[in-house]
């Protein structure tokens, strides 16, 4: 096909597109073109904007379920990280704080049993894992 | 950007359904006209109104991935029921004029820079056969409108200078009431034209 025919074809169809593009201008063409094919508009919409909170209730419960399913997995990984730690015979609790900034956290660290300790760092460590990973996908 | 349907001074969804529906509708109505085919197979057996939904429910499980840079939310929505009608008719057994050019285009979406209204041509230009004389058409419209002071304009606004609605009333200072009353009767005029053309002469 020439490039003169190709040229013909879409300004044809550009035609085409304007047509409808024409038919929905405006709310006020919109409603006036769907009149004239026999549809109820009032029902149109009323039914549309149901079907779109529906559609949004459902949307946002999925991304909470997402945003929950990724907090667990993050939390997963904090504790084998956590779990690691511990377990390694260098593990230095003073130096962590130091190096975490955790004092606040470790201010009575006297009265702390291992759980505690065991727990306040795993959410130290999702917090820090989830702020990693909102700032990478940033 | 809020989605929430009942926010409405973020996204006016009454303005969006009507409007969508609208474009939708005119869009696929005009579809068939030189396929030399009675069928609107490419709706799958569902409404118009079906497919609409479906592009506004995808758009509000990922909101991220429309750019506001590319164009309005309509033209964004447009844009992706034209693609769902093109992918349908793709997947078709009887479609044998749809270019497959946009098969493998997926990341569409992420990787092309232009508008959402400049995609829109593309996609709608594989609908149309290239064995068609377009010269002739042009040429048989022309004659047609000759003597309609405003349809001739608007004929040669948009199809000679591409331009947009507003830009031909600006152009030939017509009022926005005479642009659409010239604007129905050149689409009576490209109804007629599309049946004097089409392969099975028969009326959409």
């Amino acid at each position: 096909m020439s490039k003169k025919t190709n040229q013909s074809k879409s300004d044809f169809v550009n035609l085409f597109i304007s047509t409808a593009e024409n038919d929905s201008s405006s709310k006020e063409a919109a409603k006036a073109f769907l009149e004239s094919e026999g549809v109820n508009t009032e029902k149109l919409v009323s039914e549309g904007l149901k079907k779109i909170k529906k559609m949004q209730m459902l949307a946002d419960a999925k991304r909470t379920e997402n945003e929950m399913q990724a907090a667990e997995s993050v939390k997963s990984a904090a504790i084998e990280w956590v779990d690691n730690l511990l377990g390694d015979m260098n593990f230095s609790l003073p130096e962590l704080v130091q190096k975490e900034e955790l004092s606040m956290s470790f201010r009575n660290v006297e009265n702390l049993s291992q759980d505690d300790i065991r727990n306040i760092l795993i959410r130290h460590f999702t917090l820090k894992f989830m702020n990693q990973q909102n700032n990478s996908e940033k | 950007m809020s989605t929430d349907p009942g926010s409405q001074t973020h996204i006016d969804w009454e303005d969006i359904i009507l409007r969508l529906i609208a474009f939708t509708r005119s869009w696929v109505r005009g579809k068939p006209w030189f396929r030399g085919e009675k069928t609107t197979t490419f709706l799958m057996g569902k409404e118009v109104e079906d497919y609409v939904f479906a592009a506004i429910g995808r758009f509000l499980d990922q909101p991220e991935k429309f750019d506001p840079a590319k164009g309005e939310l309509l033209e964004y929505l447009e844009y992706n029921l034209v693609r769902s009608f093109i992918a349908n008719d793709l997947r078709k057994k009887e479609n044998n004029q749809t270019d497959d050019i946009f098969a493998d285009d997926e990341d569409d979406d992420n990787e092309s820079s232009s508008s959402y209204s400049e995609r829109v041509l593309p996609y709608t230009e594989a609908l149309f056969p290239d064995d068609i004389d377009y010269n002739a058409i042009k040429e048989y419209i022309e004659k047609e409108v000759q003597g309609d002071t405003d349809a001739e304009n608007i004929f040669l606004g948009i199809y000679t200078y591409g331009m947009k609605r507003r830009e031909v009333i600006e152009e030939f200072t017509m009022t926005a009431v005479a642009f659409d009353n010239a604007m129905r009767r050149l689409n009576t005029v490209i109804n007629r034209t599309a049946n004097h053309f089409n392969k099975n002469n028969q009326t959409v």
